[in-house]
């Protein structure tokens, strides 16, 4: 199946967490602690001015993640 | 045997609520993360037992990520006996239990305890059961719904169910009552997700941010914040006019009536006077923060932030400043980044704190009566656009390590009016304390250096020329003149404020001997006989002096805390620098626009140059390994480690 980054995504629709390129591991156990891990769902719900912060959904709770993270969480596309 | 408790949980889950319910405190408690960034302990009775509870900071995991996680962690590890509450908030239960079957693995002894229990209907029986450990439910906010808490407790410390405990991993996702912690939640974020759509649209949210702040503004500086002002005033007005009569009929030496009466007493009501305009602002800044608004408000400003080399997160503190520097300073705490939270310390003197309104509201009240709270609300916008200029400066001064923007929203709630009251009453409270304590203290040695010449001869209020207080000003009156400020007296109230800001005020009313009436000071202000007068001019340049100087004492010493002696040090003399500078350049203007508008021509040039310089630079720049410009290019493509 096709990969695509979060930033990608189409607002309001529902994806699967295939991988992250994160070189920062305090900032990948951090996602990890939220519950943002692989295998679970994600909605992209709004981005902000110039797409600079995406509004995301993960286990229901909204999170406010910004550019640079969103394009290392890759999702499989529909 | 000390029965001892800890309260640990996520971010946000209503930890402080429940300490302060169960303790009876008042500890700031709000809903975003980072609020509380250290422990607090505190005791409780019930059924003849004490029992100590600790309030750590909000974790995500026992393998925290941030300054505020590791501390709780760390005291959770040290305190391994205690009995912890887990506190649970409903609407995210999924996510909460990853952190409680941490907990239960590591071996801790804990209660959980579901708050909000009543918004999302789990079956918290079923999930007691696969938990294996004692379950109760909470609304934290309400005394009575800690009972069945507080009964747990006192069976654990009675050896009740202790033995109970198991160690056991559970596989939180498997299991069937999983799948229906995670159907009511998305329920429980319907209204949410429906009022973002509106609050978060990028043309509605400008506007209606815009339109709350000046809300906030024109209740606090307006009609009803001016009325409000008048009746304190009064108030204080006839307690002293009686006191003073009391004086004298006991037959007090006319020394001492001018001593407490006309000095100290007076000179602190005018700054009580302010105590309603205070508790309006800060009442409305805490409605804003109750209801949700506060996390969107970090979300939509992110991106911009970031372009002068801050995060959405900074905007908590920054916000705070303009509530008070001191506890701003160590909310800075929750940020990861050492020199992001440089960075925001820096410019935490910028956001006007509530002590400098008095100093505000007496001064614009001079020139400007008929646009008071636009002159104010002008004043803010100024230090604003200023902290921003110095942002982009700090960030290139001080080495930027890109810092990435994770922030949970809360739900949107009906602002709590009893939490918010409470919250703002604290304030004042603190603020009396303060005015009880070192403002009283101080206005004490005021007056004595007031009332005193270099020959320790008594005044009695006349001859300011000769005091101390005027000794002291007039040898710094020099460095002043650059900058308009041409009397002792204006330097002696700046200098006052330097210990509190609260003091300029007071050292006003002393210096010129009007204390107990804000018309007869905004009198004397304007009279060149006075020994502290205001030309136009030099009431704006006042005005910006003391919004830009140096932060108070507590400001500072928590500066010191945190960042140590240098920075301190740095904090100050910027600050003291750039006020001077900021000042020399609005008197300029005022008095030769063309000096202005030279300056402002000089400015956008050197912004337009340095735009072209950047742009030009950004276009020479690359990635490497394209062979476009025919060298061998040094810098690399970061590289990426896969993961997850």
């Amino acid at each position: 199946m096709k990969e695509i980054q979060i930033t990608k995504c189409k607002a309001g629709s529902v994806y699967k967490i295939c991988r992250f390129e994160i070189e920062d591991k305090n900032l990948l156990s951090q996602l990890g602690n939220l519950g943002i891990v692989k295998g679970k769902n994600i909605e992209v719900r709004l981005s902000n001015y110039g797409k600079k912060s995406f509004l995301v959904s993960v286990m229901g709770i909204n999170y406010a993640l910004d550019k640079l993270i969103c394009e290392r969480i890759w999702v499989y596309d529909k | 045997m000390t029965n001892k408790i800890i309260l640990a949980g996520n971010p946000n889950t209503g930890k402080t609520t429940l300490f302060n319910t169960l303790t009876k405190s008042n500890q700031k408690a709000s809903n975003w993360h980072g609020v509380t960034v250290g422990t607090i302990s505190k005791n409780y009775q019930f059924n003849g037992k004490l029992i100590t509870v600790t309030d750590v900071p909000g974790m995500y995991s026992l393998e925290g990520f941030s300054n505020e996680e590791k501390i709780a962690s760390e005291f959770l590890k040290k305190n391994k006996d205690s009995l912890i509450v887990n506190i649970c908030d409903a609407n995210n239960l999924e996510r909460n239990l990853i952190l409680t079957s941490e907990l239960i693995g590591e071996g801790f002894k804990i209660i959980v305890a579901v708050n909000m229990y009543a918004e999302v209907k789990h079956n918290y029986k079923k999930l007691a059961e696969l938990l294996g450990v004692k379950l109760v439910t909470i609304d934290a906010r309400k005394k009575g719904s800690v009972n069945e808490l507080k009964q747990c407790v006192d069976e654990f410390f009675e050896n009740k169910f202790q033995d109970s405990y198991k160690i056991c991993k559970t596989n939180l996702n498997s299991s069937e009552i999983f799948s229906e912690v995670k159907a009511k939640q998305s329920e429980a974020y319907k209204t949410t997700n429906k009022l973002d759509k509106i609050m978060l649209n990028k043309f509605l949210f400008l506007p209606i941010f815009l339109l709350a702040v000046f809300a906030v503004f024109f209740v606090t500086f307006g009609p009803i914040g001016e009325a409000l002002l008048f009746c304190v005033e009064w108030v204080l007005g006839k307690f002293l006019d009686i006191f003073g009569g009391l004086l004298m009929s006991l037959k007090f030496s006319s020394a001492i009536k001018l001593f407490l009466v006309d000095g100290i007493l007076n000179s602190v009501a005018t700054v009580l006077s302010f105590v309603p305009q205070i508790a309006l602002l800060m009442f409305f800044l805490n409605l804003l923060e109750d209801t949700g608004f506060m996390s969107r408000v970090a979300f939509m400003f992110d991106g911009a932030l970031k372009k002068v080399g801050l995060t959405g997160k900074s905007l908590f503190s920054l916000m705070l400043g303009f509530g008070c520097t001191t506890s701003a300073v160590i909310t800075t705490r929750n940020l990861e980044n050492k020199n992001l939270r440089k960075r925001t310390a820096l410019l935490l003197p910028f956001m006007s704190c509530t002590a400098k309104l008095p100093i505000f509201l007496v001064i614009s009240s001079l020139f400007f009566e008929k646009y008071k709270f636009l002159f104010v609300f002008m004043l803010y916008i100024f230090a604003i656009l200023i902290s921003l200029v110095f942002a982009i400066i700090y960030k290139k001064f001080i080495p930027e390590k890109s810092d990435v923007l994770v922030l949970e929203m809360p739900k949107y709630r009906v602002p709590n009016v009893k939490k918010i009251s409470k919250d703002t009453l604290s304030v004042i409270s603190e603020f009396l304390i303060k005015v009880g304590t070192l403002i009283m203290l101080f206005t004490t040695i005021i007056w004595v250096l007031q009332n005193f010449s270099c020959s320790f001869e008594f005044l009695a209020g006349e001859n300011f020329e000769k005091s101390l207080l005027y000794f002291i000003s007039s040898k710094l009156l020099v460095v002043f003149k650059f900058i308009g400020i041409e009397n002792a007296g204006a330097v002696a109230a700046i200098i006052v404020g330097l210990v509190a800001k609260e003091l300029v005020v007071v050292g006003l009313c002393m210096i010129n001997g009007t204390a107990g009436s804000l018309e007869l000071l905004a009198e004397s202000l304007l009279s060149p006989a006075s020994p502290c007068y205001f030309t136009p001019a030099s009431s704006v340049v006042f005005l910006v002096f003391v919004l830009l100087y140096s932060p108070c004492i507590s400001a500072l010493g928590a500066i010191k805390n945190e960042f140590g002696r240098k920075f301190l040090l740095y904090v100050f003399f910027a600050q003291l620098a750039l006020s001077f500078a900021v000042c020399f350049l609005v008197y300029r203007t005022l008095n030769a626009p063309i000096f202005g508008i030279f300056v402002l021509i000089f400015a956008v040039l050197a912004i337009f140059t340095s735009f072209v310089l950047k742009s030009v630079r950004k276009k020479n720049s690359c990635w490497g390994n394209c062979n476009a410009c025919g060298k061998i290019c040094e810098q690399k493509k970061p590289k990426i480690v896969r993961g997850g």
